[in-house]
């Protein structure tokens, strides 16, 4: 009995010992990533989207590097889904269904590896959502609600015959619309489109100019910002390199003009500062995981036809002088 | 000793440079400067009698320095024109200017042709007149399509 005792115990020491000498350290643990969920709802298509991903980690060595692929993805498949309430009840269930064929944006992320889920309806303005993520096999569900901001009226700038957009010295270019019943943020791109010739090489290029964004805490009254001309040329001066021998001529501008979701504004309201609204990275209102769960509109306003004073200013102005503009007369 | 004497001298000298009066400044001439620009407001108003103001939207309103360089497009500027504004001001050198104004009717049916907008929808009509500028002083003129 007392030899059983002692093997029993001679067994269980070596057991703990070896646990005790396993020297594999678990340094990205599969339980720390939360899912990244981004879904903005838009009253003007009869298609929405949610993205879904996830949290990755980083070395030091690799920072600023592409994550790979399958740092984003999630193992498993995600069930999503949105309520529609009505009086604080749901009164309507829209299921979400994995679409693999979607064309993603490019940008600093493989857009391969972002999971993209469609469902087919037109929400309204002012309707309340639910949305829920729900990852049966790991039993994580994240949540967020939002509702459906108002469709802003885009005055200015419009299509009307004869009419030129000009950036100069003395005539300000202004934006003006009505924000509608719910707060949002607003901002727009004025979009040049322009031609380049150099040696026998011909191509049309773009470059854009952001304008400020502007907090509308919701209303019926017209908003007016005012474009500094001097800062859009400093913008193109930024964006286009003077090359020897290069010849260049605007053909139009393009207007899109962004409205951001009331749960991104109220975000910003609370900062109380729209210029510390460039750590969007930091908003989120989804539970359980990160992202945003809003709503936005964007408008187009195409073939702005740029008045003569515009052609003379970029081909004359300090910042655009050296960029090849023809000049006004030789056009 | 002989330094003391030098720094007094100096701190003497920088007194009278500071008090130093130019016979402009006493009477005053150079002190504020002369404004060198002058204003115009350009009321341009949409009240047509035979079509509804809906129809009819701003297109044009370029100031330039003669009624040739109007023709000729050397502008002094081009405003941009909104239906949503009617005072549009200017800050110019003084001298004399000459501006062009244009409205289209941008409605269906005989509703421009009716209003006298060349060829209907999308006709426009155009108009010019001429203001002066003077320095400091704000002048106003009222747009009219005859």
């Amino acid at each position: 009995m007392n030899r059983s005792l002692s093997i029993l115990f001679w067994f269980g020491f070596l057991v703990l010992g070896c646990n005790s000498c396993n020297s594999d350290l678990d340094l990205i643990d599969e339980s720390s990533y939360r899912p990244v969920v981004y879904c903005l709802l838009n009253p003007s298509e009869a298609n929405q989207y949610v993205r879904v991903g996830k949290t990755f980690s980083v070395a030091t060595e690799s920072f600023g590097n592409y994550p790979p692929v399958d740092s984003l993805l999630w193992p498993v498949e995600a069930q999503v889904y949105m309520e529609r309430w009505e009086n604080k009840d749901p009164v309507e269930t829209i299921l979400f269904s994995k679409n693999e064929m979607f064309v993603r944006d490019s940008g600093p992320f493989p857009t391969n590896g972002l999971s993209i889920y469609q469902a087919k309806f037109q929400p309204k303005t002012g309707e309340k959502y639910h949305l829920y993520v729900h990852f049966d096999d790991l039993d994580i569900i994240v949540s967020g609600e939002t509702q459906v901001m108002s469709r802003p009226q885009l005055l200015d700038p419009a299509i009307v015959p004869g009419r030129t957009i000009t950036f100069d010295t003395i005539s300000p270019f202004t934006v003006r619309w009505i924000a509608g019943d719910y707060p949002g943020l607003y901002q727009g791109i004025v979009k040049m489109n322009y031609s380049e010739l150099l040696g026998n090489d011909f191509e049309n290029k773009y470059c854009c100019f952001l304008t400020p964004i502007y907090y509308d805490p919701g209303s019926s009254e017209m908003n007016e910002e005012k474009i500094n001309s001097m800062n859009f040329f400093k913008s193109v001066s930024q964006q286009l390199k003077p090359i020897e021998g290069v010849q260049r001529e605007i053909i139009n501008f393009e207007f899109i003009f962004y409205a951001a979701g009331s749960d991104l504004a109220l975000q910003v309201n609370q900062m109380g500062d729209l210029n510390t609204f460039s750590s969007v990275g930091d908003f989120s209102n989804i539970s359980g995981g990160m992202g945003v769960f809003s709503s936005r509109i964007v408008q187009h306003v195409p073939n702005l036809v740029p008045s003569v004073m515009t052609r003379h200013f970029l081909s004359t102005s300090t910042y655009t002088k050296d960029l090849g503009f023809i000049k006004h007369g030789n056009d | 000793m002989a330094m003391t004497k030098q720094i007094k001298l100096l701190v003497l000298l920088t007194f009278l440079v500071a008090c130093s009066t130019d016979p402009e400044d006493i009477d005053g001439s150079d002190s504020i400067h002369p404004p060198i620009y002058g204003r115009i407001q350009l009321n341009f108003p949409i009240d047509d009698s035979n079509v509804p103001n809906r129809c009819i939207k701003r297109a044009d309103l370029s100031v330039a320095f003669t009624a040739d360089s109007l023709y000729r497009k050397k502008f002094v500027t081009v405003s941009n024109v909104s239906d949503y504004q009617s005072l549009y001001e200017y800050s110019l050198k003084p001298g004399s200017y000459y501006y062009q104004a244009a409205k289209t009717c941008v409605c269906s049916g005989d509703t421009c042709l009716w209003g006298g907008y060349p060829g209907g929808q999308n006709g426009m009509k155009w108009t010019l007149g001429n203001f002066k500028i003077l320095p400091g002083d704000i002048t106003y003129d009222r747009i009219n399509f005859n």
